[in-house]
């Protein structure tokens, strides 16, 4: 029962994988693209749209804050490590949990604070772009930290597997 | 409540994320003062209105295309057949491609790991000294960090507002003197050449190797020619470079197949996912500063033992040393620069200098003990203890230091080009 | 330091940069309140846009990080677009008609500033902006010959140049003159002063001599903070505001009209435009109106406007008349 939904589960998170994969190669041709088109506009029939600079931008964000996202998949997000190498190796496990429930839990605050911000954004209004109001570029806050929350979460989960030395069986899984 | 940040400052140093670290201690302070903590979030929405912006992952995408490339090798073998018959010529060579694949790649690691990885056997080969050939790699790792259209420059100006065509003009001769400081050095310590290295130019070689990397070698002309030649801006100048480092190495050399190009936009893009998020907690830290002040009664605290601007840089030159010794370039320059800057400012410092001046200090953190990037990078790479590398790179940490001096001191080398800009 | 804190205390952004006149004379608002009201009331300053541009002020107002702010009108015109309606090119022509329409519809901005919260305390300005270019533009048709700027967020000023024929580059402040250095643009908006203030007069050394739009700003303080102040305070904030506002508007038409003589003395060139382009650059700004009034903009405040300006324009006219019978007779 638990092994079935930990699998379905696993089947879920490499589908929002490959979603996000999509997503970030979508969204860095999209700004390439629309860079030159807007230079080769400008040149050869001095024109452009005035939509595409801002779009851009905003597509900047995006595209970051998903990197972001994937980043803390793979735990490599810049760090300051100056002392846990003096920490007995058996406590490292210990020490990668407890910072990933801090992570955790201040990425949570963040998507809360993200929450409020975007229901403010469509309270109060603000510049809409292509037809979308402001607080739809702004989504990409709630929804890249909500991501990166689930994936800390997922960090200490893996974690206490390994500890109670279940990791033959997750990494078996992990690599199908 | 300062419990709960020094909590947070040692699960710092025990490896946690920087930008999970640094958006905690901005959500503490703002709810310790009683500001709505979606003002967090305000900040980093900031981000979307600056236009310099886009020039970071374009880059990064451009750099990492060229690292996984042929590129390297291309060049090494081109600029080995020029300068390769000169005595001391493979340590000229070593420090001139370096410098510029980081200046296109950034100081991530990548020169010394692919370029080093090539150039230390070569070297070792033509008799140059192991600690002398291993210090060389070494600092040449974060050598070019001065040249357009280097990732940090930019991170430089998108925190400070300065205009980022202004950095790359102000760069270019201090990281020349750099060069030439180096080069000078090296070619005194080269071994002499032995018969069968000399009268290698041969104009048949020379012109397969430039056949060879034609497509390569017009890269710097379309950056700093379509800026300053008025075809495009800075975030548009990495849109082409992009474009047209995507079209040469995936069509034309076919070095990268079109299957692997979604790999390295992810790994690109998880890169300046990663810078991204740092700059984006710390506009939160920083705005909390601006909100209560902390510059301005910086400064008022620094004026009171401080008088003069030169004793100002000789401080923040030493300030900025540790800094870059401990924390990676990006950290630093996002950190660092907010706080300073308003008080560089009231000394009269000019702000394109002060980012020249930033960029020289940060450069040589990466080589310096006890924790500098480079020195565990090439550890690792070439398997040699670090206390070793420390020794073989003090030479060259010394002809850095005196750049140092120069650029902080004449400030006319980093502001001189620019002056024909109008 | 919070219990330093004056009893009602405004936490204020603005881009205009600190030792600005706007900075200055902001100061001696806040230090005319604070005398007369005991200390109770006062205000403290981020200037230089430290703060972020006005969509960030104006949502720190929101969530209570600012009490207030000095705005652009392109920047706040975004939360309360019936602000917008002065910028239209060729609306307005004169100071005196400044003067009188915004006496006219100040009630209209205050109820519109009012039921987004916001509490408008005075107007400053940047002034008649003049095309300025790397090249002499007079006519209409070199006007469409050029690669004009318009400012980012401005929604109202591309419309025009478009009913023109001319294309416009959205680019924010910062990069114009790096812009106009490099080519990519050769033709931008701005008062004499602002030309001078950005250094943007070494590279456009020639100004087409007709005023092309009005650039203003205004003076906001959130409603709720507002509230909070007994009356009498409310009374002086809001008096003390209007008579340094008012100092600040002559002490920007006095540095437009200084700055004018200071671009001559520098070699820069007044072009003149021929009466015929005048007329159709004017006729160009009512198309263009139709264009945008009931989309960036409501009919009633053009209305109102237009109404000031028609009863402005016609005792003009009479007065005119009324001065060439006297000298007749
Ligand atoms: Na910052
Ligand atoms: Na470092």
């Amino acid at each position: 029962m638990i092994h079935n939904v930990y699998r379905i589960c696993s089947w879920l998170l490499r589908g929002l994988d490959r979603a996000e994969e999509v997503l970030i190669c979508l969204l860095l041709s999209v700004m390439i693209v629309l860079s030159c088109l807007q230079i080769v506009l400008r040149l050869f029939f001095s024109g452009g749209f005035l939509w595409a600079d801002p779009l851009v931008r905003h597509l900047v964000i995006w595209v970051g804050m998903f990197g972001a996202a994937a980043v803390t998949n793979r735990g490599k997000h810049i760090a300051l490590d100056v002392i846990s190498f003096l920490l007995p190796p058996k406590l490292l496990p210990w020490l990668r949990i407890v910072i990933d429930l801090f992570s955790a839990t201040v990425c949570g605050v963040l998507v809360w604070a993200a929450i409020v911000f975007v229901r403010n954004e469509a309270m109060f209004g603000g510049r809409e772009l292509l037809g979308i109001p402001s607080w739809g570029w702004n989504l990409v806050f709630p929804l890249a930290f909500t991501l990166i929350t689930l994936r800390f979460l997922l960090g200490v989960g893996r974690e206490l597997r390994r500890i109670s030395g279940k990791q033959e069986s997750l990494t078996v899984e992990e690599s199908v | 409540m300062s419990f709960i940040k020094l909590i947070t400052l040692f699960l710092a140093v025990l490896g946690s994320p920087l930008f999970v670290v640094i958006a905690a201690l901005a959500l503490l302070s703002f709810y310790g003062v009683g500001i709505d903590l979606s003002v967090v979030i305000i900040e980093m929405s900031r981000l979307s209105d600056t236009p310099m912006l886009l020039s970071l992952p374009l880059f990064i995408f451009a750099g990492t295309m060229l690292s996984e490339s042929g590129t390297p090798q291309r060049i090494l073998h081109l600029s080995r057949l020029l300068l390769g018959w000169l005595p001391g010529g493979l340590a000229v060579v070593a420090l001139l491609v370096c410098a510029v694949f980081t200046a296109f790649t950034g100081a991530s690691g990548v020169t010394i790991f692919a370029l080093g990885g090539l150039l230390l056997p070569a070297m070792l080969k033509d008799g140059y000294p192991e600690k002398f050939s291993l210090g060389l790699i070494t600092t040449a790792g974060s050598l070019g960090l001065l040249f357009p259209p280097s990732l940090p420059l930019i991170l430089y100006g998108v925190v400070s507002e300065t205009r980022i065509d202004h950095l790359f003009l102000a760069g270019i001769l201090p990281g020349i003197l750099m060069l030439l400081l180096l080069v000078a050095y090296s070619m005194k310590m080269s071994p002499p050449l032995r018969r069968e290295q000399q009268k290698k130019l041969k104009a048949s070689e020379v012109w397969a190797g430039l056949k060879e990397s034609a497509w390569e070698l017009p890269l710097p002309f379309i950056v700093l020619g379509g800026i300053y030649g008025g075809i495009f801006v800075a975030g548009e100048a990495a849109a082409v470079t992009a474009l047209y480092v995507l079209i040469v190495e995936v069509f034309i050399y076919r070095d990268i197949s079109l299957r692997k190009l979604p790999d390295i936009m992810m790994k690109s893009m998880m890169l300046f996912g990663g810078i991204l998020v740092v700059l984006a907690a710390s506009m939160a830290s920083t705005n909390f500063l601006v909100d209560q002040e902390v510059p301005t009664r910086l400064f008022e605290l620094i004026r009171q033992y401080i008088s003069s601007k030169y004793t100002f840089l000789l401080v923040l030159n030493i300030f900025l040393l540790i800094v870059g010794s401990m924390l990676d370039i990006f950290s630093a320059l996002v950190l660092v620069v907010p706080l300073i800057l308003p008080v560089a400012e009231a000394y009269g410092v000019n702000l394109t200098h002060l980012g020249i001046i930033f960029l020289t200090n940060l450069q040589i953190g990466y080589c310096t003990p006890p924790v500098g990037l480079n020195l565990f990078l090439a550890s690792y790479r070439f398997e040699k203890p670090v206390v070793e590398l420390y020794r073989a790179t003090l030479p060259f940490l010394a002809i850095l230091m005196v750049t140092l001096v120069i650029i902080t001191y004449f400030p006319p080398l980093s502001l001189w080009l620019l002056s024909f800009l109008g | 330091r919070a219990d330093t804190r004056p009893k009602y205390y405004f936490k204020i952004a603005s881009l205009a940069p600190a030792g600005s006149v706007w900075a200055q004379r902001f100061d001696e608002f806040a230090e005319e309140v604070k005398t007369k009201t005991n200390g109770e009331v006062g205000f403290k300053v981020y200037p230089g846009g430290v703060m972020g541009d006005d969509p960030s002020v104006y949502r720190k107002m929101k969530i209570g990080q600012l009490q207030g702010g000095g705005f652009t009108m392109t920047g706040i015109a975004e939360i309360v677009p019936d602000f917008a309606v002065l910028g239209v090119p060729f609306l307005l022509r004169s100071y005196e008609e400044v003067d009188l329409v915004i006496q006219g519809v100040w009630p209209n901005f205050k109820k519109s500033f009012a039921d987004n919260g916001l509490v408008l305390l005075g107007m400053s300005e940047v002034g008649f902006v003049y095309a300025m270019s790397t090249w002499p533009v007079s006519t209409v048709s070199d006007m469409k010959k050029t690669k004009c700027w318009v400012p980012q967020g401005d929604l109202v000023s591309p419309v025009y140049l478009s009913t023109l024929g001319v294309n416009a580059t959205s680019l924010a402040i910062p990069d114009v003159l790096s812009s106009l250095q490099t080519g990519l643009i050769d033709t931008v908006f701005n008062s004499y002063y602002g030309s001078i203030v950005l250094q943007w007069f070494t590279q456009t050394r020639y100004v087409s001599d007709l005023p092309f739009a009005y650039s203003y700003g205004v003076f906001l303080l959130d409603a709720k903070s507002f509230s909070r102040l007994p009356a009498d305070y409310a009374a002086i904030i809001e008096s003390s505001a209007l008579k340094y506002f008012a100092i600040l508007l002559n002490d920007t038409r006095k540095s437009n009209a200084d700055s004018l003589d200071v671009l001559k003395k520098n070699g820069v060139n007044m072009v003149n435009v021929p009466p015929e382009s005048r007329k159709q650059l004017q006729e160009h700004g009512v198309k263009s109106v139709e264009r945008v009034v009931g989309k960036v903009f409501s009919n009633d405040i053009y209305q109102a406007v237009v109404k000031r300006l028609d009863i402005f324009r016609n005792n003009h006219r009479e007065n005119a008349s009324k001065v060439s019978i006297d000298s007749a007779s």
